[in-house]
């Protein structure tokens, strides 16, 4: 997929607890990015990618139904070309927080609550920002 | 965990978090309030049913939103309630969740006087604003 055609697609953030969604929502928008769709755990994350794709994901870790380290484990068995980013947002920041996601096929973990220079800093490996 | 005093509301950490977005600072303290009313009322009937495991879904998310405006107590005192619900310690629960229901109660009264004050101020200012033109 080239560029021009990545940055068409939507953030898909993955997060159940409603103040963080929209202080998320919030972030993504103030650090440039409009295109967001926001689901609650990791089941509708991978519904919403059966269907669709994203530029990269915004995950929570500790989610009811399918947490954001059950839900990577199964974008990355089911993934065929394109590897999609999965950036892990945990409220842990202990190196065996960050390892966890790492196992699990996560690429980067950032600290709950998000602070802007950390999200911008995280994006900007995929991401062009404005 | 310092004592039993209600933590007070600072608003530092969230001005930063948010990037110095005003309408967005008062929104959130607006979903604070209203998002813990409800999740503190769930609590309430999960303990009063014995559902540790919504007990500690609650207390996870509750300790979500404390950590969004920075209140470092009240997220340590729920990620206890959380730990004890989940290995099933009910006694250690009703002890911590009765406490930290009350304090985080009286830290979500404190904030609601905060934003009504802000409120306050701005219609005075536009007032004055008003009066001036």
């Amino acid at each position: 997929m080239t560029e021009t055609l990545l940055n068409t697609l939507p953030i898909l953030v993955v997060e159940d607890n409603p103040m963080n969604q929209k202080l998320m929502r919030h972030q993504l928008r103030r650090v440039g990015l409009e295109h967001i769709v926001i689901v609650d755990n990791g089941q509708q994350a991978l519904d919403w990618l059966a269907a669709n794709d994203c530029l990269l994901v915004l995950a929570d870790c500790q989610m009811p139904v399918i947490d954001g380290y059950e839900m990577t484990r199964r974008i990355r068995a089911r993934e065929r070309g394109r590897r999609t980013p999965i950036i892990a947002v945990s409220a842990g920041v202990l190196d065996g927080d960050r390892a966890r996601c790492i196992d699990a096929g996560m690429d980067v973990h950032i600290a709950k609550p998000i602070q802007l220079d950390a999200l911008r800093a995280a994006l900007s490996q995929w991401v062009t920002l404005p | 965990m310092s004592g039993t005093t209600s933590p007070a509301f600072s608003p530092d950490y969230l001005h930063a978090t948010v990037g110095g977005d005003q309408a967005m600072f008062d929104r959130l303290l607006g979903i604070f309030v209203e998002t813990t009313g409800e999740m503190l009322a769930d609590m309430d009937e999960a303990m009063a049913c014995g559902d540790l495991s919504r007990v500690a879904a609650l207390a996870h998310s509750l300790r979500g939103c404390v950590d969004i405006v920075g209140e470092e107590d009240l997220s340590a005192r729920l990620k206890a309630v959380e730990e004890a619900a989940l290995r099933n310690d009910e006694g250690a629960v009703r002890k911590q969740a009765i406490a930290c229901a009350s304090l985080l109660r009286h830290f979500a009264a404190d904030i609601e006087i905060y934003r009504n004050t802000r409120a306050a101020c701005r219609d005075k200012e536009r007032q004055n604003g008003q009066g001036r033109s």
